[in-house]
């Protein structure tokens, strides 16, 4: 057999040659460049939002935490069968974060259709997808319309077979950070409000342990104030000052929080209006999806350093 | 969508909690509480936590459904037990009105199953 015809050493010229086509910038190279761009987006957002509900677990958890030592220092006892609910709901927390990485796995799988092996990771990736799905109750119950959107576009990707699909698998991706967008946006204040309980509740004990004269919150100070060294004595004025400056930073945590899930929103509704442009033929605005997933990426890393609890 | 008063009443039980919790921290403030009113106290905020998060979770897990009358019943007394706080009223007064208060929130549990 000639070294020319052998298939794979010809799928590699012609992969080569695809490229060396693409480095002088053909039109249909450039809607493959921005449809990498899009995809590589996709991921981008979907990680950040992953990372956005393993936060929320993470203050749950932290939560709960505090609220033991709370009712311990307090003679409390709660109902014995509080800690599961907790637990039960921390799960449902983690199960958003498991559905954020199988959209995540969908972006990359997807980005991988031009590769004729590419469409049997789709399928799987839409497989997991469409598990993931199913493993969040309240989609089915009171999100029927963004349910039943999630799931089309999750059998939709599943039946990508060939790499033609890319369009079709495009058109189901879009579909999909529409009703994430839309499921993000319900359960907003939901996860507001567990935040604004982790966030009293951290409050409240560092009051509770400063009157008891158990805590110092002075040492909250900075040292440094425009690089002017500042020592407030020990005493009544630096605790009143560091229990002031705990309340600030409280406040920042919830506006950092409140800022990731909105950011998050946004760039899932960017990406879904750079999706219908590509396949309306227009040039995507891929920038404003990578903005905000960049601004709510820098709001929850501000969060989870504000809300570190150290064991 | 998550029902409008299902959230309602999960912001009213977080306020009904916090409220609970600040008593708390200040049950060694003047004026001295007797020990059954601290465990009067202690006891209705343990309730206060467990019904928070019962219903947080099923806010998660599970939809609601109406809860207008109680809430709205509940945004009520939680009015009166603020008002009773910043007026220093006997303490005995403010923690009936917290009982009551409770006892909402138990109820409110109820529907949102």
């Amino acid at each position: 057999m000639s070294r020319l015809l052998h298939p794979l050493r010809a799928g590699r010229a012609l992969g080569l040659a695809a490229v060396l086509l693409c480095t002088v910038a053909l039109p249909g190279c450039e809607e493959t460049r921005q449809i990498d761009r899009l995809l590589a987006a996709g991921m981008t957002t979907a990680t950040q939002l992953a990372a956005y509900y393993d936060a929320l677990a993470s203050a749950e958890v932290d939560a709960w935490r505090l609220q033991t030592l709370f009712n311990s220092l307090n003679g409390i006892s709660v109902d014995p069968t509080t800690a599961p609910t907790v637990n039960e709901r921390i799960a449902a927390e983690h199960r958003r974060g498991d559905f954020a990485r199988a959209l995540e796995q969908q972006f990359s799988a997807l980005a991988q259709l031009r590769d004729p092996a590419g469409a049997k990771s789709a399928a799987e990736a839409g497989q997991g997808l469409g598990t993931a799905i199913h493993a969040l109750p309240k989609l089915g119950t009171s999100l029927p319309s963004a349910a039943a959107d999630l799931g089309a576009a999750a059998g939709d990707l599943l039946r990508l077979q060939r790499r033609r699909d890319l369009d079709r698998g495009l058109k189901a991706i879009s579909k999909l950070t529409g009703a994430t967008a839309s499921f993000l946006n319900d359960e907003k204040p939901v996860y507001a409000n567990l935040v604004a309980n982790r966030i009293a509740m951290g409050s409240h004990l560092v009051e509770m342990l400063v009157k008891r004269k158990q805590a110092t919150p002075g040492v909250l100070l900075p040292t440094k104030i425009d690089g002017i060294p500042v020592a407030i004595p020990a005493g009544d004025p630096g605790t009143s000052a560091g229990l002031a400056l705990a309340g600030v930073q409280a406040t920042r945590a919830g506006l950092d929080w409140a800022c990731a899930g909105d950011e998050l929103q946004l760039a899932l509704t960017s990406l879904q209006a750079a999706e219908s442009q590509m396949r309306a033929g227009a040039a995507p605005a891929i920038d404003d999806a990578q903005g905000h997933t960049a601004r709510a990426q820098s709001c929850l890393a501000s969060f989870v350093a504000l809300t570190k609890v150290e064991p | 969508m998550t029902n409008p008063t299902g959230l309602a009443a999960l912001e009213l039980l977080l306020q009904q909690k916090m409220t609970l919790e600040e008593q708390i921290v200040a049950i060694d403030d003047p004026p001295a509480k007797s020990d059954e009113q601290k465990a009067a106290l202690k006891g209705a905020y343990a309730r206060a936590v467990a019904t928070y998060e019962a219903a947080a979770t099923k806010m998660l897990v599970d939809d609601e459904t109406a809860l207008a009358g109680l809430v709205s019943q509940g945004r009520e007394i939680q009015r009166q037990v603020e008002a009773s706080i910043a007026a220093g009223d006997a303490f005995d007064k403010t923690l009936t009105l917290l009982a009551g208060a409770v006892g909402i929130g138990t109820s409110i549990l109820t529907l949102l199953h």
